[in-house]
């Protein structure tokens, strides 16, 4: 089971979060401050901290940079509002995500599976293609000035058709990577998404078409190569 | 009560007299400095001429007599003291018998010249004896002492009492004068009064007919202007009144209802968690309700932007649409955005407002997997920003009463919400001097134009 440390020197916050990420299956540690948080890190095997900023004695920047340097886990910030330069500070000092309080539970939940998914799988991040720039670590597409944020099943599909342009991928095989072995609905889900893309792609770039090999699966085309 | 009328008329009345006093006290005080020597010179010259033609006369008696009927007032002393008045009476006979010596023996006696100064007492037309010139002359071998003053009394009582009936008539005619004045400036005065107190009684539609372009006019146009506008705000007030009260009592007794139906222990747990999400989400609104009101209390308050400094307004965007990242998820939006870099004056948390009450809309109105596009264009002196999604829209009515208070298109109020977010919207990019404006259509989607002035 994944384990989560939370520090935080406000015991409301504490137990929220706590009852919100125990809901969520994951196991958590509770430390009011950052010298507590330093003895579970060393005493346990944790996943990831969520770690406040403002805190007496050892702030959450600092914390965050002992927790990078010591321990390599993803560290989330929980920062008060407005405080983009905080924001700076953070990602200095090494922190992987931020959320801003007050927050909605579901938010800072989407954050840890984020950030829990981006540290699973390593390496080959950024794939270029077409003018498109695909971020597997933020999930996020650029097209020249503008930004994307697909919903994350298309993200996945669209990043491994992308990871091997040309080459047909098979809808079982586009299942097993992106649902899980244990995906339970059938081809015509993948089919649903595809088309999806291919609507969305078409206002992003001409370049890019995804081809149905029928019978088989699909395949990612770049014009002119 | 003291009343207007009373207070013009005591005022004029005091500016008469007083002016009167005034013009007495400078007129007499010419008099003395200026007017008594010359008079006295006059008169002397007068005398001088009598006194000569008197030493030839036949009958002195009757050619003093006559002189005193032509209007002068005559005193004659001879050498052992035996004397007589000619003409019109003196009203003080008093003269030291020195001043009679003086004379008889040769002196001149110039009593108008030296006629003591009083403040209050013309000189002019003080009736006395010693008010008069003296000289002497011979008579069949013996001395006169001759004195003499004009008679005014005779001279000017016709120029006296016409004097007197100009000044009646002035006083007459300037006091009700005045009162007319103050009739005219009393009675709007009184309108106004008035309507004040019908205002009191919060009754509105008041309207002055009070048609004048002075002072008062003015007045009176103003007042017009602030009960219409007290008129408008009262009806704004009472209808927000029982819009809150609606929108508090609502979720109120949704939460009762729900409460009440969860004291049934037959019931299956997926009921009873059903039960709790509808108790939880009408709790939520009710807090953000309540958070929105307190946000446009503070903006009415505030109605103009007291400090305005540097907003990364890409920042705040950016940081927005990070915020509500996971509803996207949750919603499957696609969402892209375009934002060059902006910094523009004005008040950080009420734009971040804007920008969350305008995402969390087209998040909230939006289909499933719908998408959303957010850009923003840096211009020369302001920065553009809009906000496009591909929601249910609306027509052409309902986007002109989207930024009022409580309006909600959605009359069910089945989506979450307050109806008050737009209106915050509204409010803050006027305070901004920005504009927004809204294009939609049904079931194809809305846009909505922001334009702030960077300064």
């Amino acid at each position: 089971m994944t384990s989560i440390v939370v520090v935080d020197d406000d015991q409301a916050i504490l137990n929220l979060v706590d009852i919100q990420l125990k809901d969520a299956g994951y196991h958590v540690w509770k430390a009011a401050n950052g010298n507590k948080a330093l003895e579970i890190l060393e005493s346990q095997a944790i996943d990831l901290a969520v770690v406040d900023v403002m805190m007496p004695h050892m702030d959450g920047y600092t914390l965050t940079e002992i927790v990078k340097s010591d321990f390599e886990i993803p560290v989330i910030l929980l920062t008060a509002k407005g405080e983009i330069e905080d924001k700076e500070k953070g990602f200095r000092s090494g922190s992987d995500d931020y959320v801003v309080k007050p927050f909605h539970p579901k938010e800072l939940l989407f954050r840890v599976q984020a950030v829990l998914r981006r540290y699973d799988k390593p390496a080959d991040t950024v794939i270029k293609i077409a003018g498109l720039t695909i971020n597997r670590k933020n999930y996020e597409v650029q097209s020249g000035t503008r930004t994307i944020l697909m919903p994350r099943k298309e993200f996945e599909l669209l990043s491994l058709l992308a990871s091997r342009p040309n080459q047909v991928m098979t809808r079982d095989f586009l299942i097993e990577q992106i649902w899980g072995i244990d995906f339970e609905g059938d081809e015509r889900t993948v089919n649903v998404h595809i088309k999806r893309i291919r609507e969305r792609l078409a206002k992003l770039t001409e370049e890019i078409t995804i081809r149905t090999v029928r019978g088989v699966g699909y395949r990612l085309e770049v014009e002119g190569s | 009560m003291k009343t207007l009328y009373s207070r013009f008329l005591i005022v004029t009345l005091l500016i008469i007299t007083g002016s009167t006093i005034i013009g007495f006290l400078f007129s007499n005080s010419y008099y003395h400095q200026k007017v008594k020597p010359e008079n006295d010179e006059k008169n002397m010259e007068i005398i001088t001429g009598i006194a000569s033609f008197a030493e030839n006369q036949d009958d002195l008696d009757s050619y003093l007599e006559q002189m005193g009927s032509a209007g002068y007032q005559l005193y004659l002393v001879d050498s052992s003291g035996e004397d007589k008045f000619y003409g019109g009476e003196f009203r003080d006979k008093e003269l030291p018998g020195t001043i009679v010596e003086q004379v008889l023996a040769g002196g001149d006696y110039h009593g108008m010249k030296n006629f003591p100064r009083e403040t209050f007492v013309s000189g002019f037309f003080a009736d006395e004896l010693r008010n008069t010139v003296g000289t002497s002359f011979d008579y069949n071998g013996e001395r006169y002492a001759l004195f003499m003053r004009p008679d005014i009394e005779l001279l000017f009582s016709e120029v006296h009492i016409l004097l007197g009936w100009i000044v009646v008539i002035m006083l007459v005619l300037t006091i009700v004068a005045v009162l007319i004045a103050a009739r005219m400036l009393v009675n709007p005065i009184r309108k106004l009064s008035n309507a004040t107190h019908k205002v009191v009684d919060e009754n509105f539609d008041v309207q002055l007919d009070i048609q004048r372009t002075d002072e008062i006019g003015h007045l009176a146009d103003r007042f017009n202007h602030m009960t219409r506008r007290l008129g408008e705000l009262d009806a704004m007030r009472k209808s927000f009144i029982s819009n809150v009260s609606h929108d508090i009592q609502s979720p109120l007794l949704n939460i009762q209802g729900y409460a009440r139906l969860l004291e049934n222990d037959t019931l299956t747990n997926e009921e009873k968690q059903d039960y709790i999400n509808v108790i939880k989400d009408e709790t939520e609104r009710m807090s953000m309700l309540s958070k929105q009101l307190l946000v446009l209390t503070s903006l009415d308050q505030k109605g103009k932007l007291e400090k305005k400094e540097a907003v990364d307004v890409t920042a705040q965007l950016k940081e927005t649409i990070h915020k509500y990242r996971w509803l996207f998820e949750e919603k499957d939006l696609f969402v892209t955005y375009d934002l060059e870099e902006a910094v523009l004056l004005g008040d950080e948390a009420m734009l971040y407002a804007v920008w969350e009450n305008l995402l969390t809309n087209a998040i909230k109105y939006n289909r499933p997997d719908g998408s959303i596009e957010i850009s923003l264009q840096n211009k020369a002196a302001e920065v553009a920003i809009e906000f496009r999604d591909s929601g249910i829209g609306m027509t052409p009515e309902e986007q002109e009463l989207i930024f009022e208070r409580f309006y909600r298109a959605d009359e069910a109020r089945t989506t979450e919400g307050t109806g008050l977010g737009l209106s915050i919207v509204n409010q803050v990019i006027d305070m901004h001097g920005g504009t927004i404006t809204v294009e939609s259509e049904q079931d194809a989607g809305t846009s909505f134009f922001v334009v702030l002035p960077k300064k």
